[in-house]
Protein backbone atom coordinates (compact mmCIF):
# COMPACT_ATOMS: atom_id res chain seq x y z
CA UNK A 1 0.00 0.00 0.00
CA UNK A 2 1.58 3.09 -0.98
CA UNK A 3 -1.34 5.82 0.18
CA UNK A 4 -4.19 5.34 2.78
CA UNK A 5 -6.99 5.42 0.47
CA UNK A 6 -9.56 4.98 1.92
CA UNK A 7 -10.93 3.61 6.20
CA UNK A 8 -13.78 1.92 7.40
CA UNK A 9 -17.30 3.16 8.21
CA UNK A 10 -18.52 1.79 11.11
CA UNK A 11 -20.64 4.27 13.23
CA UNK A 12 -22.16 3.67 16.51
CA UNK A 13 -25.48 2.26 16.56
CA UNK A 14 -27.54 4.84 17.48
CA UNK A 15 -31.70 5.52 17.41
CA UNK A 16 -31.03 7.19 14.06
CA UNK A 17 -34.57 9.07 13.11
CA UNK A 18 -34.86 11.46 10.04
CA UNK A 19 -35.39 14.64 9.73
CA UNK A 20 -34.88 17.96 11.60
CA UNK A 21 -35.33 19.09 14.95
CA UNK A 22 -34.45 22.24 15.57
CA UNK A 23 -32.74 25.17 13.17
CA UNK A 24 -31.52 28.38 13.81
CA UNK A 25 -29.86 31.17 12.07
CA UNK A 26 -26.37 32.60 12.39
CA UNK A 27 -23.82 35.38 10.77
CA UNK A 28 -20.98 33.28 10.79
CA UNK A 29 -18.75 36.47 11.29
CA UNK A 30 -20.26 36.56 14.95
CA UNK A 31 -18.81 33.04 16.28
CA UNK A 32 -16.06 30.91 16.71
CA UNK A 33 -15.93 27.05 16.25
CA UNK A 34 -13.41 25.06 18.26
CA UNK A 35 -12.43 21.88 16.59
CA UNK A 36 -12.94 18.71 18.83
CA UNK A 37 -10.56 15.87 19.26
CA UNK A 38 -12.34 13.61 17.02
CA UNK A 39 -12.04 14.44 13.00
CA UNK A 40 -14.94 16.38 11.35
CA UNK A 41 -16.36 17.71 14.54
CA UNK A 42 -16.80 21.13 16.61
CA UNK A 43 -16.66 20.39 20.41
CA UNK A 44 -17.13 24.63 21.44
CA UNK A 45 -18.66 27.55 19.99
CA UNK A 46 -17.91 31.22 21.74
CA UNK A 47 -19.02 34.52 20.76
CA UNK A 48 -16.29 36.64 18.77
CA UNK A 49 -15.24 39.60 20.55
CA UNK A 50 -17.61 42.58 20.02
CA UNK A 51 -20.32 39.93 19.40
CA UNK A 52 -23.07 40.14 22.29
CA UNK A 53 -26.73 38.90 22.69
CA UNK A 54 -27.66 42.34 23.55
CA UNK A 55 -26.05 43.41 20.87
CA UNK A 56 -28.47 41.66 18.39
CA UNK A 57 -25.92 38.36 17.97
CA UNK A 58 -26.64 34.84 18.24
CA UNK A 59 -28.14 31.68 17.12
CA UNK A 60 -31.80 32.78 15.60
CA UNK A 61 -34.51 29.50 16.05
CA UNK A 62 -36.13 28.79 13.00
CA UNK A 63 -39.88 27.46 13.77
CA UNK A 64 -40.99 25.69 11.22
CA UNK A 65 -43.31 22.47 10.99
CA UNK A 66 -43.18 19.39 12.65
CA UNK A 67 -41.39 16.97 10.46
CA UNK A 68 -41.32 19.13 7.32
CA UNK A 69 -37.13 20.41 7.74
CA UNK A 70 -34.61 18.30 5.14
CA UNK A 71 -31.03 18.76 5.06
CA UNK A 72 -29.31 17.33 1.90
CA UNK A 73 -25.50 17.34 0.57
CA UNK A 74 -25.00 16.42 -3.47
CA UNK A 75 -21.37 15.11 -3.83
CA UNK A 76 -19.42 15.61 -6.96
CA UNK A 77 -15.77 15.23 -7.96
CA UNK A 78 -14.97 16.93 -10.77
CA UNK A 79 -11.80 15.27 -13.00
CA UNK A 80 -9.07 17.47 -11.81
CA UNK A 81 -9.82 16.13 -8.65
CA UNK A 82 -11.50 18.42 -7.01
CA UNK A 83 -14.96 17.88 -4.73
CA UNK A 84 -17.89 19.77 -4.59
CA UNK A 85 -20.79 19.34 -1.74
CA UNK A 86 -24.26 21.05 -3.21
CA UNK A 87 -25.96 21.99 0.77
CA UNK A 88 -29.36 22.32 0.79
CA UNK A 89 -31.90 23.29 3.13
CA UNK A 90 -35.07 23.37 3.30
CA UNK A 91 -37.60 24.45 6.11
CA UNK A 92 -41.57 24.52 5.99
CA UNK A 93 -42.91 27.62 7.63
CA UNK A 94 -45.90 29.03 8.72
CA UNK A 95 -48.07 32.06 8.18
CA UNK A 96 -47.71 34.27 4.41
CA UNK A 97 -47.42 37.92 5.57
CA UNK A 98 -45.82 41.15 7.14
CA UNK A 99 -43.68 38.87 9.68
CA UNK A 100 -42.28 36.51 6.73
CA UNK A 101 -42.07 38.90 4.59
CA UNK A 102 -39.77 40.73 6.95
CA UNK A 103 -37.66 38.22 7.62
CA UNK A 104 -36.84 37.20 4.12
CA UNK A 105 -36.29 40.89 3.50
CA UNK A 106 -33.56 40.92 6.71
CA UNK A 107 -32.15 37.67 5.65
CA UNK A 108 -31.68 37.70 1.69
CA UNK A 109 -29.48 40.55 2.96
CA UNK A 110 -27.44 38.58 5.15
CA UNK A 111 -27.53 35.94 2.45
CA UNK A 112 -26.04 38.61 -0.64
CA UNK A 113 -23.69 40.46 1.91
CA UNK A 114 -22.69 38.69 4.46
CA UNK A 115 -22.12 34.95 5.84
CA UNK A 116 -25.37 32.86 6.75
CA UNK A 117 -24.28 30.29 9.16
CA UNK A 118 -27.02 27.31 10.03
CA UNK A 119 -26.77 25.02 12.96
CA UNK A 120 -29.46 22.20 11.96
CA UNK A 121 -30.23 19.52 15.52
CA UNK A 122 -31.21 15.59 13.83
CA UNK A 123 -33.84 13.98 15.26
CA UNK A 124 -31.35 11.45 15.91
CA UNK A 125 -29.80 13.82 18.57
CA UNK A 126 -26.68 15.26 16.37
CA UNK A 127 -26.02 18.51 15.33
CA UNK A 128 -24.38 19.59 11.94
CA UNK A 129 -23.57 23.29 11.16
CA UNK A 130 -22.56 24.71 7.69
CA UNK A 131 -22.05 28.08 6.59
CA UNK A 132 -19.66 28.70 8.94
CA UNK A 133 -16.98 31.49 9.23
CA UNK A 134 -14.43 31.26 11.98
CA UNK A 135 -12.71 27.98 13.66
CA UNK A 136 -10.10 28.06 15.82
CA UNK A 137 -9.60 31.61 15.69
CA UNK A 138 -8.75 31.49 11.74
CA UNK A 139 -11.08 32.62 9.24
CA UNK A 140 -11.60 29.67 6.55
CA UNK A 141 -11.93 29.49 3.07
CA UNK A 142 -15.74 30.92 2.71
CA UNK A 143 -18.34 28.66 3.23
CA UNK A 144 -21.21 31.19 1.14
CA UNK A 145 -24.79 29.61 2.40
CA UNK A 146 -27.46 31.88 0.55
CA UNK A 147 -30.90 31.99 0.59
CA UNK A 148 -32.30 30.99 -2.85
CA UNK A 149 -35.38 29.31 -4.22
CA UNK A 150 -37.80 29.74 -1.65
CA UNK A 151 -41.14 29.18 -2.48
CA UNK A 152 -44.34 31.34 -0.60
CA UNK A 153 -47.74 30.59 -1.04
CA UNK A 154 -51.19 30.54 0.06
CA UNK A 155 -52.27 26.82 -0.41
CA UNK A 156 -55.31 25.80 -1.29
CA UNK A 157 -57.17 24.15 0.45
CA UNK A 158 -57.77 24.69 4.56
CA UNK A 159 -55.50 22.03 5.17
CA UNK A 160 -52.57 23.27 2.62
CA UNK A 161 -49.98 24.73 4.30
CA UNK A 162 -50.09 28.82 4.56
CA UNK A 163 -46.58 29.81 4.59
CA UNK A 164 -43.28 29.42 2.84
CA UNK A 165 -40.89 26.54 2.18
CA UNK A 166 -37.46 28.76 3.03
CA UNK A 167 -34.54 26.85 0.58
CA UNK A 168 -30.75 27.71 1.48
CA UNK A 169 -27.91 26.61 -0.62
CA UNK A 170 -24.70 26.48 -0.54
CA UNK A 171 -21.25 24.76 -2.19
CA UNK A 172 -18.08 23.49 -0.20
CA UNK A 173 -15.58 21.47 -0.51
CA UNK A 174 -16.74 18.98 2.38
CA UNK A 175 -19.75 17.75 4.22
CA UNK A 176 -20.79 19.43 7.19
CA UNK A 177 -18.77 19.10 10.45
CA UNK A 178 -21.03 18.18 13.84
CA UNK A 179 -20.75 19.89 16.68
CA UNK A 180 -20.07 17.78 19.70
CA UNK A 181 -21.15 20.63 22.39
CA UNK A 182 -24.56 19.52 22.88
CA UNK A 183 -28.01 21.13 22.23
CA UNK A 184 -28.10 22.93 25.32
CA UNK A 185 -24.64 24.89 24.50
CA UNK A 186 -26.32 26.40 21.09
CA UNK A 187 -29.62 26.93 23.03
CA UNK A 188 -27.35 29.43 25.46
CA UNK A 189 -26.07 31.12 23.06
CA UNK A 190 -29.54 32.16 21.18
CA UNK A 191 -30.34 35.68 20.25
CA UNK A 192 -32.90 37.50 22.38
CA UNK B 1 -10.71 24.18 40.14
CA UNK B 2 -8.25 26.72 41.48
CA UNK B 3 -5.56 26.36 38.51
CA UNK B 4 -8.72 27.53 36.22
CA UNK B 5 -8.95 31.05 37.10
CA UNK B 6 -11.49 33.00 34.97
CA UNK B 7 -10.91 36.57 34.11
CA UNK B 8 -13.37 38.87 35.91
CA UNK B 9 -14.67 40.30 32.92
CA UNK B 10 -15.75 36.84 31.71
CA UNK B 11 -17.01 35.63 34.50
CA UNK B 12 -20.50 35.69 32.93
CA UNK B 13 -19.51 35.13 29.42
CA UNK B 14 -20.64 31.89 27.71
CA UNK B 15 -18.84 29.52 25.47
CA UNK B 16 -20.93 26.40 24.54
CA UNK B 17 -19.50 23.17 24.97
CA UNK B 18 -19.87 19.95 27.37
CA UNK B 19 -23.28 19.78 27.13
CA UNK B 20 -23.96 23.12 28.75
CA UNK B 21 -24.27 26.93 28.16
CA UNK B 22 -23.92 28.09 31.56
CA UNK B 23 -21.91 31.40 32.24
CA UNK B 24 -18.21 30.57 32.44
CA UNK B 25 -18.00 31.88 36.13
CA UNK B 26 -20.36 28.65 36.80
CA UNK B 27 -18.61 25.90 35.16
CA UNK B 28 -17.53 23.39 36.59
CA UNK B 29 -15.48 21.17 33.85
CA UNK B 30 -12.86 24.28 32.91
CA UNK B 31 -10.24 21.98 32.35
CA UNK B 32 -12.24 20.66 29.23
CA UNK B 33 -12.15 24.58 28.31
CA UNK B 34 -8.95 24.70 29.24
CA UNK B 35 -7.45 21.62 27.03
CA UNK B 36 -9.42 23.45 23.91
CA UNK B 37 -7.19 26.50 24.73
CA UNK B 38 -4.56 25.31 23.77
CA UNK B 39 -5.39 25.16 20.16
CA UNK B 40 -7.83 28.40 20.18
CA UNK B 41 -6.57 31.59 21.34
CA UNK B 42 -9.73 32.86 21.15
CA UNK B 43 -10.82 30.32 24.44
CA UNK B 44 -7.41 31.05 26.06
CA UNK B 45 -8.43 35.10 26.65
CA UNK B 46 -11.04 33.76 29.17
CA UNK B 47 -8.39 32.74 31.74
CA UNK B 48 -5.76 34.84 34.00
CA UNK B 49 -3.32 31.83 33.03
CA UNK B 50 -4.17 28.95 30.99
CA UNK B 51 -2.68 26.08 32.71
CA UNK B 52 -0.21 23.61 30.96
CA UNK B 53 -1.30 20.53 29.14
CA UNK B 54 0.69 18.59 31.90
CA UNK B 55 -1.13 20.79 34.69
CA UNK B 56 -4.72 19.53 32.90
CA UNK B 57 -3.35 16.01 33.46
CA UNK B 58 -2.18 16.26 36.16
CA UNK B 59 -5.08 17.88 37.88
CA UNK B 60 -7.43 15.20 36.27
CA UNK B 61 -5.02 12.58 37.64
CA UNK B 62 -5.84 14.06 41.27
CA UNK B 63 -9.53 13.97 40.39
CA UNK B 64 -9.41 10.61 40.05
CA UNK B 65 -7.54 10.27 42.88
CA UNK B 66 -9.84 12.06 45.40
CA UNK B 67 -13.05 9.97 43.84
CA UNK B 68 -11.42 6.64 44.85
CA UNK B 69 -10.07 7.44 48.33
CA UNK B 70 -13.50 9.24 48.77
CA UNK B 71 -15.32 5.91 47.78
CA UNK B 72 -12.97 3.90 49.85
CA UNK B 73 -13.74 6.45 52.99
CA UNK B 74 -17.46 5.78 52.04
CA UNK B 75 -17.04 1.61 52.47
CA UNK B 76 -14.80 2.54 55.66
CA UNK B 77 -17.60 4.41 57.64
CA UNK B 78 -20.02 2.13 56.08
CA UNK B 79 -18.20 -0.98 57.22
CA UNK B 80 -18.09 0.34 61.02
CA UNK B 81 -21.57 1.39 60.94
CA UNK B 82 -22.39 -2.17 60.26
CA UNK B 83 -20.17 -3.04 63.39
CA UNK B 84 -22.03 -1.15 65.78
CA UNK B 85 -25.19 -2.37 64.38
CA UNK B 86 -24.36 -5.84 65.25
CA UNK B 87 -22.24 -5.07 68.89
CA UNK B 88 -25.87 -2.95 69.97
CA UNK B 89 -28.32 -5.77 70.82
CA UNK B 90 -25.25 -8.03 73.53
CA UNK B 91 -24.95 -4.22 75.83
CA UNK B 92 -28.87 -3.99 76.08
CA UNK B 93 -29.21 -7.68 77.52
CA UNK B 94 -26.75 -7.00 79.89
CA UNK B 95 -28.17 -3.95 81.36
CA UNK B 96 -31.35 -6.00 82.01
CA UNK B 97 -29.68 -8.62 83.97
CA UNK B 98 -27.74 -6.51 86.39
CA UNK B 99 -31.32 -4.60 87.69
CA UNK B 100 -32.95 -7.86 89.75
CA UNK B 101 -29.23 -8.50 91.17
CA UNK B 102 -29.44 -4.66 92.63
CA UNK B 103 -32.80 -4.72 94.49
CA UNK B 104 -32.28 -8.00 96.27
CA UNK B 105 -28.70 -6.62 97.98
CA UNK B 106 -30.63 -3.59 98.71
CA UNK B 107 -33.87 -5.29 100.72
CA UNK B 108 -31.51 -7.30 103.00
CA UNK B 109 -29.62 -3.95 103.80
CA UNK B 110 -33.21 -2.52 105.55
CA UNK B 111 -34.27 -5.55 107.27
CA UNK B 112 -31.02 -5.62 109.32
CA UNK B 113 -31.08 -1.85 110.06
Amino acid sequence: MLTQVTAKYNPTCINNAGGISRAWLFDAGDFDFTTGGTAATYSAVALMAGATILGGSGFFPIKFNHLEGEYKATHTQNTNGSNEYAHTVSLQVQILGAELTNFMELNQKASACGLLGIVLELNNGKIIVIGESIVNAVVIPTFRIRLDGSELGSGKAWGDNNGATLSFKGMYNRGAYEFTGGVSAIIALEAS
Amino acid sequence: MKIFKIKEEHKSAIVGFNGSGLPLGKRNDLDVLAEMAHHNKNLAKYFEELPTMEAIKAYRAGEIVEAIEATGAEERVQEAEEATEVSAPDQVTETVEETPTESKRGKKGNNRA
